[in-house]
């Protein structure tokens, strides 16, 4: 079982038994036939000024995750511990003033800025609305900073988001994020959307960012390389639910859950002459509406047992700090 | 870094420093000023506009004057009405059949044409927005109710109802502008609130949510000025269509009633065969008139939609 205390002094962030399920109605009646089990029982800890990576193929729950910690989603259930409170049973009036200390950057730079307001007003927009600055002249000055410190010029605030590229649009939503000095920032996909030359450059926005304000990540994403390169711990998530979760190294050194191994054997070798084995999984992931009994990776695992279509696997340590579900380790 | 490097980067971001800002109106703007067809019809309307406010300065006569002229009866000199004068340097568009100058007749009804479409326009607009606006931002049942009364409205004969009320409340200027604009928002309901349903999926309302914005900005702020095209599009239909109405009631007495002058009640002059046949000045220039307005307003919308769709390119 993964038992640690979410009040330790060093973890900014909690999650506990998350569950998001999504009902699947149909008929004239609207009728729940159904769940869509799109986070369905999550545990881990982010550490403050950490990053904790999320990794998984499309659909396994990455982003509905992302979005349920900030309460974009309703969770069904489960626990948040931010700051060593439960932030699932804040009322409006407070969820709103915990807007100031949890944001998140989209994956599409196009529809996530409203493109009628100019930079200067997409990016100060919150700090009115919370009223953090006094004057109109404090408000310029915290944006000019602020848009300064994500590669962009003071003179860009007068301009439309159409009249910036992907990558500054990028960095202006990283602005408009950054803009209420968050504690927690959750990173959906950040990335996926630009070029691989300007990937590098925003990630190492973040990164220095992350150095400057003491920022503390939880960083979605489908590609390996990337989240290797900026996490600090990642999990691997399949079919809504946490296959592994480890320190970056061990999860790349020893990857102990079959569906793990088979990810990272899928990535590209960098060498011509490196030997590398590369597991096939056959199949695709099944569907979240009606998951596969007992281990949901069992109809695409490689080494499944009779016990894995019968039981669900329970999260448990392999190594220090090294989480899998998986019947191969169980005792 | 070369210093060859390093300058071109330092004249790039001078150049970058210099680039004029354009915000999305004016890049529609832009665009409409290409389209011909469109800016003659704005011309032809900014004339009307300007002839119906100047109507106290260019026009000849007072509005509800009858010229009399010196007539000989059976042997007596009478003053008598000019009436059905075929036009002349007196009366460059004639007199009608009570003396009155028409061209006079015709700028101060284009002056009513234009207010009641401006008004009833103005309300649509208004009702209309709130409505779409409400019903698309917090879905459920507000919305299954709002919509509900939107579909009753829209099954309402409109012609029917604006008699019914005429009848009820008597013909005037201000009944025709309230059954316009209280039985026509509907259409402009729907669109609202279609766009608002998909705007409000996008990633940028996501974020608003996440930034703690309050619900009044995020409709001001966020959904409605990205709903402006549209609502300017429908809104310059829209006077085309109450000008149209208001001749159609007026010209049927259940308008505008005289004294007071518009096209339709002008145009009532051709319900005689007589005058249809041997005197067209009475009815010719208020049709004429009429024709334009509406033309130019639905040729001014359709540039305007072209202009203001975000899928064209410049």
């Amino acid at each position: 079982m993964y038992e640690r205390d979410p009040k330790a002094s060093d973890v900014l962030l909690s999650v506990r038994g998350l569950k998001k399920y999504f009902p699947i109605k149909s008929g004239l009646t609207k009728k729940t036939v159904g769940y869509i089990k799109a986070v369905d029982g999550l545990n881990f800890d982010i550490k403050s000024g950490k990053t904790f990576g999320l990794v998984g193929e499309s659909g396994c729950g990455k982003s509905t995750t992302g979005r349920t910690l900030l309460r974009l989603l309703e969770p069904t259930e489960g626990e948040v511990i931010f700051n060593g409170e439960n932030i699932l049973t804040y009322d409006r009036a407070r969820l709103r003033q915990l807007r100031t200390e949890m944001q998140i950057i989209f994956q599409d730079p196009y529809s996530s800025l409203n493109s009628r307001m100019t930079v200067g007003e997409i990016v100060g927009e919150a700090l009115l609305e919370h009223g953090m600055v006094k004057s109109k002249k404090e408000l310029h000055e915290r944006v000019v900073s602020i848009i300064e410190k994500c590669g962009l010029s003071g003179y860009h605030m007068k301009r439309y988001p159409h009249e910036f590229s992907g990558g500054q649009r990028q960095r202006i939503c990283i602005a408009r994020a950054l803009a209420l000095r968050p504690k927690f920032v959750v990173c959906d996909e950040a990335v996926s959307a630009l070029d691989v030359s300007i990937q590098s450059h925003v990630i190492n926005l973040l990164k220095t960012l992350q150095d400057d304000m003491n920022l503390t990540y939880l960083f979605i994403s489908h590609d390996l390389g990337i989240v290797k390169y900026i996490s600090d711990n990642i999990g691997v998530m399949y079919l809504g639910r946490i296959a592994e979760m480890a320190e970056k190294n061990a999860l790349f050194d020893h990857p102990m859950h079959p569906y793990t191994q088979a990810l990272l054997s899928a990535i590209p070798k960098s060498h011509p002459l490196d030997k590398k084995e590369h597991i096939i999984l056959q199949g695709d992931m099944p569907s979240p509406a009606n998951p596969p009994s007992g281990c949901g990776f069992h109809t695409r695992c490689p080494k499944a047992m009779a016990i894995c279509s019968r039981e669900i696997p329970v999260f448990n340590a392999v190594g220090e700090n090294h989480y899998c579900a998986c019947h191969l380790y169980n005792p | 870094m070369s210093e060859a490097i390093k300058k071109k980067q330092e004249a790039n971001a001078k150049l970058d420093a210099r680039h004029k800002i354009e915000s999305p109106w004016t890049i529609a703007f832009r665009r409409l000023k290409k389209n011909r067809l469109a800016m003659v019809s704005l011309f032809l309307l900014c004339i009307l506009a300007l002839s119906a406010i100047l109507a106290d300065v260019i026009t000849p006569y007072d509005r509800d004057q009858i010229n009399l002229a010196d007539k000989e009866v059976r042997g007596k000199v009478m003053e008598l009405p000019i009436k059905n004068e075929a036009p002349s340097s007196n009366f460059i568009l004639g007199t009608d059949e009570l003396g009155r100058d028409i061209f006079t007749r015709l700028i101060y009804g284009g002056r009513i044409s234009l207010t009641v479409g401006l008004v009833a326009v103005f309300l649509q607009v208004v009702i209309g927005v709130a409505v779409g606006s409400a019903a698309g931002f917090y879905g459920g049942i507000v919305d299954a109710v709002l919509m509900r009364l939107t579909d009753i409205i829209m099954c309402f004969p409109f012609l029917l109802i604006a008699i019914t009320v005429v009848a009820l409340l008597g013909p005037s200027i201000f009944n025709v502008m309230f059954a316009l604009g209280l039985l026509g928002w509907t259409s402009i309901a729907r669109i609202v609130r279609g766009q608002i349903l998909s705007l409000r999926e996008q990633e940028f309302m996501e974020a608003a949510e996440a930034l703690g914005i309050r619900d009044s900005r995020k409709i001001f702020k966020h959904l409605l000025p990205n709903v402006m095209a549209p609502i300017i599009v429908f809104a310059t239909m829209g006077m085309a269509n109450a000008i149209l109405t208001e001749s159609t009631l007026s010209y049927l007495g259940m308008g505008v009633t005289p004294p007071t002058p518009t096209w339709g009640n002008m145009m009532q002059a051709a319900r005689s065969i007589y005058s249809l046949q041997n005197q067209w000045w009475l009815w010719i220039p208020p049709g004429f008139l009429t024709f334009i307005t509406v033309m130019s307003f639905n040729i001014l919308g359709d540039g305007l939609r072209d202009a203001l769709d975000p899928k064209m390119n410049r």
